[in-house]
Protein backbone atom coordinates (compact mmCIF):
# COMPACT_ATOMS: atom_id res chain seq x y z
CA UNK A 1 0.00 0.00 0.00
CA UNK A 2 2.74 2.43 1.06
CA UNK A 3 4.72 1.43 -2.02
CA UNK A 4 1.79 2.42 -4.21
CA UNK A 5 1.44 5.76 -2.49
CA UNK A 6 5.16 6.49 -2.91
CA UNK A 7 5.00 5.45 -6.55
CA UNK A 8 2.00 7.69 -7.17
CA UNK A 9 3.74 10.59 -5.47
CA UNK A 10 6.88 9.97 -7.48
CA UNK A 11 4.92 9.93 -10.72
CA UNK A 12 3.04 13.05 -9.73
CA UNK A 13 6.18 14.96 -8.82
CA UNK A 14 8.59 13.83 -11.49
CA UNK A 15 6.78 12.18 -14.34
CA UNK A 16 3.87 14.61 -14.76
CA UNK A 17 6.02 17.59 -15.81
CA UNK A 18 7.53 15.40 -18.50
CA UNK A 19 4.14 15.26 -20.18
CA UNK A 20 3.81 19.04 -20.18
CA UNK A 21 4.36 20.64 -23.57
CA UNK A 22 8.00 21.48 -24.14
CA UNK A 23 8.87 24.98 -25.42
CA UNK A 24 8.49 24.85 -29.19
CA UNK A 25 11.53 26.93 -30.07
CA UNK A 26 15.19 25.97 -29.42
CA UNK A 27 16.01 27.46 -26.02
CA UNK A 28 19.68 28.12 -26.77
CA UNK A 29 18.80 29.97 -29.95
CA UNK A 30 16.19 32.01 -28.12
CA UNK A 31 18.82 33.13 -25.63
CA UNK A 32 21.31 33.99 -28.37
CA UNK A 33 18.75 35.99 -30.33
CA UNK A 34 17.60 37.79 -27.19
CA UNK A 35 21.22 38.78 -26.46
CA UNK A 36 21.68 40.18 -29.96
CA UNK A 37 18.32 41.97 -30.04
CA UNK A 38 17.76 45.55 -29.00
CA UNK A 39 14.17 44.64 -28.08
CA UNK A 40 12.53 41.31 -27.73
CA UNK A 41 9.20 39.91 -26.62
CA UNK A 42 8.60 36.37 -25.49
CA UNK A 43 5.08 35.23 -24.69
CA UNK A 44 4.54 31.66 -23.51
CA UNK A 45 0.98 30.67 -22.72
CA UNK A 46 0.22 27.02 -22.16
CA UNK A 47 -3.24 25.51 -21.77
CA UNK A 48 -3.33 26.24 -18.04
CA UNK A 49 -2.45 29.92 -18.56
CA UNK A 50 -4.95 30.29 -21.38
CA UNK A 51 -7.69 28.83 -19.17
CA UNK A 52 -6.72 31.19 -16.38
CA UNK A 53 -6.61 34.24 -18.67
CA UNK A 54 -9.95 33.42 -20.28
CA UNK A 55 -11.61 33.82 -16.87
CA UNK A 56 -10.58 37.46 -16.92
CA UNK A 57 -11.55 38.15 -20.53
CA UNK A 58 -15.01 39.42 -19.75
CA UNK A 59 -14.96 42.71 -21.62
CA UNK A 60 -17.02 43.05 -24.75
CA UNK A 61 -13.96 43.47 -26.97
CA UNK A 62 -12.41 40.28 -25.52
CA UNK A 63 -15.19 38.03 -26.78
CA UNK A 64 -13.54 36.95 -30.05
CA UNK A 65 -10.15 36.44 -28.45
CA UNK A 66 -11.73 34.38 -25.70
CA UNK A 67 -13.56 32.25 -28.25
CA UNK A 68 -10.30 31.57 -30.08
CA UNK A 69 -8.16 30.72 -27.06
CA UNK A 70 -10.76 28.45 -25.48
CA UNK A 71 -9.97 25.81 -28.10
CA UNK A 72 -6.20 26.19 -27.98
CA UNK A 73 -3.50 24.26 -26.14
CA UNK A 74 -0.93 27.03 -26.22
CA UNK A 75 0.34 30.22 -27.82
CA UNK A 76 4.08 30.84 -28.10
CA UNK A 77 5.30 34.12 -29.54
CA UNK A 78 8.84 35.44 -29.99
CA UNK A 79 9.74 38.76 -31.57
CA UNK A 80 13.24 40.18 -31.86
CA UNK A 81 14.19 43.64 -33.07
CA UNK A 82 17.79 44.33 -33.99
CA UNK A 83 19.76 47.57 -34.32
CA UNK A 84 21.48 46.42 -37.49
CA UNK A 85 21.01 43.75 -40.17
CA UNK A 86 22.79 40.40 -40.09
CA UNK A 87 22.03 39.51 -36.49
CA UNK A 88 20.64 36.10 -37.42
CA UNK A 89 21.58 33.54 -40.02
CA UNK A 90 19.81 31.17 -42.38
CA UNK A 91 20.97 28.36 -40.07
CA UNK A 92 19.19 30.02 -37.13
CA UNK A 93 15.94 30.06 -39.08
CA UNK A 94 16.44 26.47 -40.19
CA UNK A 95 16.98 25.52 -36.56
CA UNK A 96 13.54 26.92 -35.73
CA UNK A 97 11.85 25.39 -38.78
CA UNK A 98 13.23 21.99 -37.84
CA UNK A 99 10.84 21.92 -34.88
CA UNK A 100 7.91 21.98 -37.27
CA UNK A 101 8.84 19.25 -39.67
CA UNK A 102 7.11 15.95 -40.03
CA UNK A 103 4.29 14.47 -42.00
CA UNK A 104 1.67 16.42 -40.04
CA UNK A 105 3.15 19.82 -40.85
CA UNK A 106 2.01 21.29 -44.15
CA UNK A 107 3.80 24.35 -45.52
CA UNK A 108 1.22 26.85 -46.78
CA UNK A 109 3.67 29.65 -47.38
CA UNK A 110 7.38 29.13 -47.90
CA UNK A 111 9.21 32.20 -49.07
CA UNK A 112 12.99 32.23 -49.24
CA UNK A 113 15.38 35.11 -49.81
CA UNK A 114 19.06 35.22 -50.66
CA UNK A 115 20.37 36.15 -47.20
CA UNK A 116 17.40 34.70 -45.33
CA UNK A 117 16.53 38.23 -44.29
CA UNK A 118 13.19 38.26 -46.04
CA UNK A 119 12.01 34.69 -45.43
CA UNK A 120 8.44 33.81 -44.53
CA UNK A 121 6.77 30.57 -43.55
CA UNK A 122 3.31 29.54 -42.60
CA UNK A 123 2.93 25.88 -41.69
CA UNK A 124 -0.29 24.21 -40.64
CA UNK A 125 -0.44 21.07 -38.57
CA UNK A 126 -3.04 18.78 -40.10
CA UNK A 127 -4.35 15.86 -38.07
CA UNK A 128 -7.08 13.76 -39.68
CA UNK A 129 -7.95 16.64 -41.98
CA UNK A 130 -8.28 19.08 -39.09
CA UNK A 131 -5.96 22.00 -38.41
CA UNK A 132 -4.32 21.38 -35.04
CA UNK A 133 -1.61 23.99 -35.06
CA UNK A 134 -0.02 26.86 -36.92
CA UNK A 135 3.56 28.07 -37.14
CA UNK A 136 4.43 31.45 -38.60
CA UNK A 137 7.91 32.75 -39.25
CA UNK A 138 8.57 36.20 -40.59
CA UNK A 139 12.10 37.43 -41.09
CA UNK A 140 13.03 40.96 -41.99
CA UNK A 141 16.37 42.71 -42.08
CA UNK A 142 16.16 43.95 -38.54
CA UNK A 143 13.28 41.95 -37.19
CA UNK A 144 12.42 38.33 -36.59
CA UNK A 145 9.07 36.90 -35.51
CA UNK A 146 8.06 33.34 -34.64
CA UNK A 147 4.58 32.32 -33.65
CA UNK A 148 3.42 28.83 -32.77
CA UNK A 149 -0.20 28.22 -31.95
CA UNK A 150 -1.04 24.75 -30.70
CA UNK A 151 -4.62 23.64 -31.20
CA UNK A 152 -7.40 24.14 -33.72
CA UNK A 153 -6.87 27.49 -35.45
CA UNK A 154 -6.93 28.86 -38.95
CA UNK A 155 -5.57 32.19 -40.20
CA UNK A 156 -9.10 33.38 -40.90
CA UNK A 157 -9.99 32.89 -37.22
CA UNK A 158 -7.74 35.82 -36.60
CA UNK A 159 -9.83 37.99 -38.93
CA UNK A 160 -12.49 38.02 -36.24
CA UNK A 161 -10.21 39.83 -33.85
CA UNK A 162 -9.49 42.66 -36.32
CA UNK A 163 -10.64 45.89 -34.81
CA UNK A 164 -10.05 44.57 -31.29
CA UNK A 165 -7.00 44.80 -29.01
CA UNK A 166 -5.61 47.62 -31.15
CA UNK A 167 -5.56 45.40 -34.26
CA UNK A 168 -6.68 47.35 -37.30
CA UNK A 169 -9.43 45.88 -39.43
CA UNK A 170 -7.82 44.56 -42.54
CA UNK A 171 -5.87 41.89 -44.27
CA UNK A 172 -7.43 38.76 -42.86
CA UNK A 173 -10.89 39.89 -43.77
CA UNK A 174 -13.79 37.75 -44.90
CA UNK A 175 -12.87 38.42 -48.57
CA UNK A 176 -9.49 36.78 -48.06
CA UNK A 177 -11.12 33.90 -46.23
CA UNK A 178 -12.24 32.05 -49.34
CA UNK A 179 -8.78 32.12 -50.81
CA UNK A 180 -7.13 30.94 -47.59
CA UNK A 181 -9.57 28.09 -47.24
CA UNK A 182 -8.84 27.08 -50.81
CA UNK A 183 -5.10 27.24 -50.14
CA UNK A 184 -5.52 25.22 -46.96
CA UNK A 185 -7.54 22.56 -48.71
CA UNK A 186 -4.98 22.36 -51.51
CA UNK A 187 -2.13 22.24 -49.03
CA UNK A 188 -3.81 19.44 -47.11
CA UNK A 189 -4.33 17.59 -50.37
CA UNK A 190 -0.66 17.97 -51.19
CA UNK A 191 0.51 16.99 -47.72
CA UNK A 192 0.91 13.39 -48.80
CA UNK A 193 3.51 14.40 -51.35
CA UNK A 194 5.14 16.76 -48.87
CA UNK A 195 4.74 19.76 -51.15
CA UNK A 196 2.36 22.65 -50.98
CA UNK A 197 0.85 24.71 -53.73
CA UNK A 198 3.30 27.47 -52.87
CA UNK A 199 6.29 25.27 -53.35
CA UNK A 200 5.25 23.94 -56.72
CA UNK B 1 -44.05 70.36 59.24
CA UNK B 2 -46.08 70.61 62.42
CA UNK B 3 -47.81 67.29 61.78
CA UNK B 4 -44.53 65.30 61.69
CA UNK B 5 -44.71 62.21 63.92
CA UNK B 6 -41.93 62.39 66.54
CA UNK B 7 -41.90 58.57 66.93
CA UNK B 8 -41.36 58.01 63.25
CA UNK B 9 -38.60 60.55 63.31
CA UNK B 10 -36.88 58.73 66.13
CA UNK B 11 -37.22 55.39 64.38
CA UNK B 12 -35.73 56.78 61.19
CA UNK B 13 -32.85 58.42 63.00
CA UNK B 14 -32.15 55.23 64.85
CA UNK B 15 -32.36 53.14 61.69
CA UNK B 16 -30.11 55.39 59.64
CA UNK B 17 -27.47 55.78 62.31
CA UNK B 18 -23.98 54.89 61.24
CA UNK B 19 -22.96 51.54 62.72
CA UNK B 20 -19.69 49.68 62.62
CA UNK B 21 -19.93 46.18 61.10
CA UNK B 22 -19.15 43.25 63.27
CA UNK B 23 -15.62 41.90 63.23
CA UNK B 24 -14.75 39.80 60.19
CA UNK B 25 -17.72 41.08 58.19
CA UNK B 26 -15.62 42.15 55.25
CA UNK B 27 -13.86 38.79 55.06
CA UNK B 28 -17.11 36.89 55.29
CA UNK B 29 -18.62 39.03 52.59
CA UNK B 30 -15.68 38.59 50.26
CA UNK B 31 -15.64 34.83 50.64
CA UNK B 32 -19.30 34.66 49.75
CA UNK B 33 -18.90 36.69 46.60
CA UNK B 34 -18.34 34.63 43.37
CA UNK B 35 -15.11 36.50 42.97
CA UNK B 36 -13.04 34.11 40.72
CA UNK B 37 -15.87 33.42 38.33
CA UNK B 38 -16.50 37.10 37.81
CA UNK B 39 -12.86 37.72 37.27
CA UNK B 40 -12.67 34.89 34.72
CA UNK B 41 -15.67 36.23 32.89
CA UNK B 42 -14.30 39.72 32.77
CA UNK B 43 -10.91 38.60 31.50
CA UNK B 44 -11.46 35.31 29.63
CA UNK B 45 -14.42 36.22 27.43
CA UNK B 46 -12.87 39.24 25.75
CA UNK B 47 -9.67 37.25 25.11
CA UNK B 48 -11.63 34.51 23.40
CA UNK B 49 -13.63 37.02 21.42
CA UNK B 50 -10.53 38.94 20.51
CA UNK B 51 -8.86 35.77 19.31
CA UNK B 52 -11.86 34.93 17.12
CA UNK B 53 -12.08 38.49 15.84
CA UNK B 54 -8.35 38.52 15.11
CA UNK B 55 -8.63 35.19 13.29
CA UNK B 56 -11.58 36.41 11.25
CA UNK B 57 -9.75 39.62 10.40
CA UNK B 58 -6.58 37.74 9.50
CA UNK B 59 -8.54 35.29 7.33
CA UNK B 60 -10.34 38.18 5.66
CA UNK B 61 -7.05 39.99 5.07
CA UNK B 62 -5.36 36.88 3.64
CA UNK B 63 -8.43 36.11 1.54
CA UNK B 64 -8.61 39.69 0.33
CA UNK B 65 -4.94 39.73 -0.57
CA UNK B 66 -5.23 36.36 -2.36
CA UNK B 67 -8.24 37.62 -4.33
CA UNK B 68 -6.42 40.83 -5.21
CA UNK B 69 -3.30 38.89 -6.21
CA UNK B 70 -5.39 36.54 -8.35
CA UNK B 71 -7.09 39.50 -10.01
CA UNK B 72 -3.72 41.12 -10.78
CA UNK B 73 -2.33 37.85 -12.13
CA UNK B 74 -5.47 37.30 -14.19
CA UNK B 75 -5.26 40.76 -15.69
CA UNK B 76 -1.61 40.13 -16.50
CA UNK B 77 -2.46 36.81 -18.18
CA UNK B 78 -5.22 38.54 -20.15
CA UNK B 79 -2.75 41.21 -21.32
CA UNK B 80 -0.33 38.47 -22.38
CA UNK B 81 -3.04 36.76 -24.42
CA UNK B 82 -4.01 40.03 -26.11
CA UNK B 83 -0.34 40.80 -26.83
CA UNK B 84 0.18 37.31 -28.29
CA UNK B 85 -2.89 37.66 -30.50
CA UNK B 86 -1.80 41.13 -31.60
CA UNK B 87 1.68 39.91 -32.56
CA UNK B 88 0.25 36.84 -34.30
CA UNK B 89 -2.08 39.02 -36.30
CA UNK B 90 0.63 41.50 -37.27
CA UNK B 91 3.04 38.68 -38.22
CA UNK B 92 0.41 37.10 -40.46
CA UNK B 93 -0.30 40.52 -41.87
CA UNK B 94 3.39 41.07 -42.66
CA UNK B 95 3.64 37.69 -44.42
CA UNK B 96 0.46 38.45 -46.36
CA UNK B 97 1.89 41.80 -47.44
CA UNK B 98 5.11 40.17 -48.60
CA UNK B 99 3.17 37.65 -50.65
CA UNK B 100 1.01 40.37 -52.16
CA UNK B 101 4.06 42.46 -53.03
CA UNK B 102 5.78 39.49 -54.62
CA UNK B 103 2.65 38.56 -56.55
CA UNK B 104 2.41 42.13 -57.82
CA UNK B 105 6.06 42.06 -58.87
CA UNK B 106 6.00 38.68 -60.62
CA UNK B 107 2.40 38.91 -61.79
CA UNK B 108 2.17 35.15 -61.47
CA UNK B 109 0.56 34.78 -58.09
CA UNK B 110 3.24 32.29 -57.10
CA UNK B 111 5.37 32.43 -54.03
CA UNK B 112 8.86 31.01 -54.28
Amino acid sequence: MMKRIFLSLFLLLFAAPAFAQAPPFPVTLEKQLAERASNYTEVTLDRRMLDFASKFMNKEQDAEGKRIIEKLNGIYVRTYEFDKPGQYTAADLENVRRQFQGSEWVPMVKQRSKNANDDSDIYMKMVNGEVQGMFILNAEEKELNFVFISGPIRPEDLSDISGNFGIPKGKYSKEAKGKTEKDGAQAAKNSGSGKSEDEQ
Amino acid sequence: VADFDPELENNLRDGLRLRQPSEGFADRLMTRLPQHETRRRVIAWPQWKMAVAASVLAAAAVGGYAAHHRQVEGERAREQVLLALRITHSTLDAVQQKISTQQDQTGTGEVQ
